[in-house]
């Protein structure tokens, strides 16, 4: 896994000011301070261990938060001991220490304990948001994931697979956290997400076969997407059939008191892509008189538009 | 291995090969290059929010928001996604330094937040960079964005209120009682209401089934003596575009002195053949704790739960469908 680990201008800045602060200190009292100081300045970034609503943190988390500030404090310190300290310690330094040292603390137990505290919460609560939180960022630091199948892709299909079956494995997980059963087994939360992500690589490589794949490396220009040539779709389509308004409906629902501002005429404007102050002028009602009639029948017709539309299709 | 979510303190993730895929999809179908950019960066925003709302252990339902319909996307700039129970969330897309970004006015009036999201170059990550409650501004500036951190809070504001239970009904005294409140006796509906939906072609299954549970009903009442009694209650769940009626029977089954068998049963009382998909229907105790939770997919016919509990508790029965939400809560 790859962290965006630049750090954040203000970051630098206060960095910068810290590594100045410390090579003026002049004795050891002084430069353990600036030292702390720095640590601190790490730990602000973390992803993990962080405070719900002010509270304290739980045990699992606090007991976490304390060892990685003590051996972030040891690695600083080192590294503050070394005649090039100025060049050595920058936020990327920083902040990537802070993650290994999260990485190496954090175990399998640690998650268990996460993931029950986030099942003992109600669903659709705060509490449960923020602990599914921390648990997935803390899987992520940990990074055991499994990387199955390898071999049974061709060369870069592979990434964009597993990116997608890591992406719902993290959902189903966060979805069904209840599912988590420690008494299964070793019990082990690596294990039951592993065993998710497996089946799930197996699942988006039917879903995505390759045709579809092959599609999709011809399109990272997007130029097929913003040029002015097309074809005939589906928006020409769904065109043609308020033009020819069979039922007569999209004709006869016009804004109260003026026929003019039917549904019809508004509907081509938009898609001929006209202003609303066009529209306004051209059907004699008020901007906003217009646009909120014709949002409010769009949603009304949608059943409509689309049973017209799969029968023109036919 | 790509950074498929960053640490520090926003949410940076990678925009998935689905994604991008139905974002292209979607795309295609506009009749101008602008709208095409429109649905397409629309679509890449979505994705990641919804993607978000899930990992915070909210369920979204994509098939039912507006921004997911191929007409409304072409006639509408619509990015929302809602969230059963709470409403719709309007995702809005940034791309570079931009500092202030236009809301769509076609927005729905069910909307409860705007989540803005960052979209780097050639669209590998993106990243949400706040929210704001404020939907009808016509637009606004990033620096006044509230700090996505604060967003599961006032999601789960929306959800807290809609726990509270509506009415209590008492389930022990049907047994010895006539109906009471909105409750009907099954035989009353379906035998003397022969206009009431349930007894149209397309809803027959409701009724094949009615005679399925007769037969039994007869045949145990032989055996065991066990008193039965099956009521049935009509739900009205309206959405912006449509109503749907849900009937919600409940037939209860004296076991011992204080142990009652209760079977549910939740089917369309309408003329859909359908339960509305996306509904959602939870089983909760006296605490408001979901003991069962149940999504409806697109093809459910009904839906049956059982369960038995002592006389005297209290457990609810709570219906979802987009921001609707109906409770019964029940006293055994």
């Amino acid at each position: 896994m790859v962290f965006d680990n630049q750090g954040s201008e203000s970051q630098q800045k206060l960095l910068r000011q810290l590594l100045e602060d410390y090579s003026q200190a002049n004795d050891y009292q002084q430069k353990l301070v600036v030292a702390g100081q720095i640590v601190q300045l790490a730990l602000q970034f973390r992803s993990i261990c962080r405070k719900f609503k002010n509270q304290e943190l739980v045990e699992v988390l606090q007991e976490l938060y304390d060892q990685a500030r003590l051996q972030l404090q040891q690695i600083v310190t080192k590294q503050l001991d070394t005649p090039d300290y100025q060049l050595k310690i920058n936020c990327q330094w920083l902040n990537e220490s802070q993650n290994q040292v999260f990485r190496q603390l954090l175990n399998d137990q640690k998650l268990k304990e996460l993931a029950l505290l986030a099942q003992q919460k109600k669903n659709h609560s705060e509490e449960r948001a923020y602990f599914l939180t921390e648990l997935v960022r803390a899987m992520y630091i940990y990074n055991r994931f499994c990387r199955p199948y390898k071999e049974r892709f061709k060369d870069g299909f592979y990434d964009l697979i597993y990116e997608e079956a890591f992406s719902k494995t993290s959902i189903f997980i966060c979805l069904n956290i209840n599912r988590y059963d420690p008494h299964r087994g070793a019990g082990k939360f690596m294990t039951w997400v592993n065993f998710l992500l497996d089946k799930e690589v197996l699942r988006c490589r039917r879903e995505f076969d390759l045709s579809c794949l092959y599609n999709f490396a011809t399109f990272d220009d997007l130029s097929t997407i913003y040029s002015e040539e097309k074809t005939q779709n589906r928006g020409d389509v769904l065109y043609e059939c308020i033009k020819r308004d069979l039922s007569g409906r999209y004709k006869k629902a016009h804004i109260q008191g003026n026929p003019q501002g039917n549904f019809q005429k508004i509907a081509l404007a938009r898609l001929d892509d006209m202003s609303w102050e066009e529209i306004a002028t051209e059907v004699g009602s008020p901007a906003s008189t217009a646009h909120s009639f014709y949002r409010r029948y769009c949603i009304k017709f949608k059943q409509l538009l689309r049973e017209e539309l799969e029968n023109m299709q036919m | 291995m790509s950074a498929l979510m960053s640490e520090l303190n926003s949410y940076k993730m990678t925009i998935t090969l689905s994604a991008k895929l139905a974002a292209k999809k979607f795309a295609e179908r506009q009749i101008t290059a602008s709208k095409r950019r429109q649905v397409y960066l629309n679509t890449l925003a979505i994705s990641v929010v919804n993607w978000y709302l899930q990992c915070l252990g909210w369920e979204t339902d994509l098939e039912n928001s507006y921004s997911w319909n191929p007409e409304l996307q072409t006639l509408l700039d619509v990015a929302d996604i809602l969230v059963p129970g709470c409403g719709r969330i309007e995702c809005l897309c940034v791309e570079g330094s931009t500092q202030k970004l236009a809301i769509s006015q076609d927005i729905s009036e069910d909307t409860i937040a705007c989540i803005v999201v960052n979209l780097s170059t050639q669209d590998r990550f993106a990243e949400i960079l706040g929210f704001t409650k404020d939907t009808s501004t016509k637009a606004i500036s990033l620096d006044s964005l509230t700090p996505i951190d604060n967003f599961p809070g006032y999601l789960a504001s929306f959800t807290e209120s809609s726990n509270l239970p509506q009415t209590l009904s008492k389930l022990s005294s049907w047994l010895t009682e006539a109906c009471t409140g909105d409750w009907l006796a099954w035989d009353s509906l379906t035998q003397q209401n022969p206009t009431m939906a349930f007894r149209t072609p397309a809803s027959q299954a409701c009724d094949r089934r009615f005679e399925q549970e007769t037969d039994l009903e007869t045949e145990s009442e032989t055996t065991t003596h066990h008193k039965k009694v099956k009521r049935v209650k009509v739900w009205q769940l309206e959405t912006a575009s449509q109503s749907h009626a849900v009937a919600l029977i409940v037939e209860l089954t004296e076991t011992t002195d204080r142990t009652v068998d209760i079977a549910i049963e939740i089917c369309p009382a309408d003329n859909s053949r359908l339960l509305p998909s996306g509904m959602i229907i939870d089983i909760m105790d006296e605490q408001q704790e979901i003991m069962v939770h149940a999504y409806i997919q697109a093809d459910s016919e009904l839906v049956e739960f059982s369960l038995s509990g002592q006389l005297g508790e209290i457990f609810s029965i709570r219906a979802t469908l987009n921001a609707t939400t109906v409770t019964e809560s029940i006293k055994i």
